[in-house]
């Protein structure tokens, strides 16, 4: 069992959430919006308060496809982190880590997730949650 | 409290879960992630980890029946995390001694509900956060 001690880690684990209603098929790098609000909402990723790094991606799918591929992965800026990808088939849950080093942002960079389904897809009345996980450099608190 | 400057392999984040208008009588009822209007119900653990706890808010105290609530691991109650809100209660909290609750990479992290047919809070909203420390390595 891990010790605890009575201090702070300036590395804070934070997963950012996004979501897509009925994925469709044929889409190309779109960014997903953020799953905070009503389904019309457009907002597409999170404003990072410190600098950091992404360190993983989740994603849950309502029901299974038969055919076809979906690749989910995060961006920063609005450029896909390639060490981020991951891509479903069949699947319903999949993730991936990252190593640290191979997604690192600046505080002020928007945080997004974008996905890519191929013309075969054929999950298009499943629904997508995605999870970006970064740590943030916690500093001037 | 000192802010040390390297990060913790321990990570506690909260998952968010809730409800809209309870139902009577349902039996493991799984809930929503607060993602919205996508039908999912859980979170993919990227890491290993355990529960740390589990809380509730209410849009309104119920006055029969019982409601109880807990985290799942890929559709299955984890006993250990059930708690039964009280009549009158809004809000309350359970803290899981870290031990209890282990779940491995690729777990779907969720949470259900179970209200008995006396149960008077149908018209009553819930939220649930299910707290997880995630173990994180291989970053």
């Amino acid at each position: 069992m891990p010790t605890i001690t009575r201090d702070m880690s300036k590395g804070q684990l934070v997963a950012l959430a996004f979501g897509q209603d009925a994925v469709a098929a044929s889409q190309t790098d779109v960014q997903i919006p953020v799953a905070a609000a009503e389904a019309s909402q457009v907002v597409a990723g999170y404003v990072a308060p410190w600098s950091g790094y992404i360190v993983a991606v989740a994603a849950s799918l309502s029901a299974a496809a038969t055919a076809g591929t979906l690749t989910v992965g995060a961006t920063i800026g609005g450029t896909e982190v390639a060490a981020s990808t991951i891509t479903i088939a069949t699947e319903t849950e999949k993730s991936a880590t990252v190593l640290r080093t191979a997604g690192q942002f600046a505080a002020g960079a928007v945080i997004g997730c974008e996905i890519t389904s191929s013309g075969t897809w054929d999950g298009t009345s499943s629904d997508l949650a995605a999870q970006v996980y970064v740590v943030f450099n916690v500093e001037g608190i | 409290m000192q802010i040390t400057g390297g990060a913790s392999r321990g990570q506690m984040l909260g998952l968010l879960f809730s409800a809209k208008n309870l139902a009577q009588g349902v039996t493991d009822q799984q809930m929503h992630t607060t993602v919205t209007d996508v039908d999912i119900f859980g979170y993919t653990a990227p890491w290993r980890g355990r529960v740390a706890a589990i809380a509730y808010d209410l849009h309104g105290a119920i006055s029969a029946g019982s409601l109880t609530i807990g985290a799942t691991f890929n559709g299955t109650e984890d006993t250990d995390t059930t708690i039964t809100v009280p009549a009158g209660s809004t809000r309350s909290y359970y803290r899981v001694p870290r031990w209890q609750t282990k779940f491995e990479p690729g777990t779907l992290i969720g949470a259900e509900y179970t209200t008995t047919h006396d149960f008077s809070g149908n018209s009553t909203d819930i939220l649930v956060t299910v707290y997880v420390v995630y173990d994180i390595g291989e970053i």
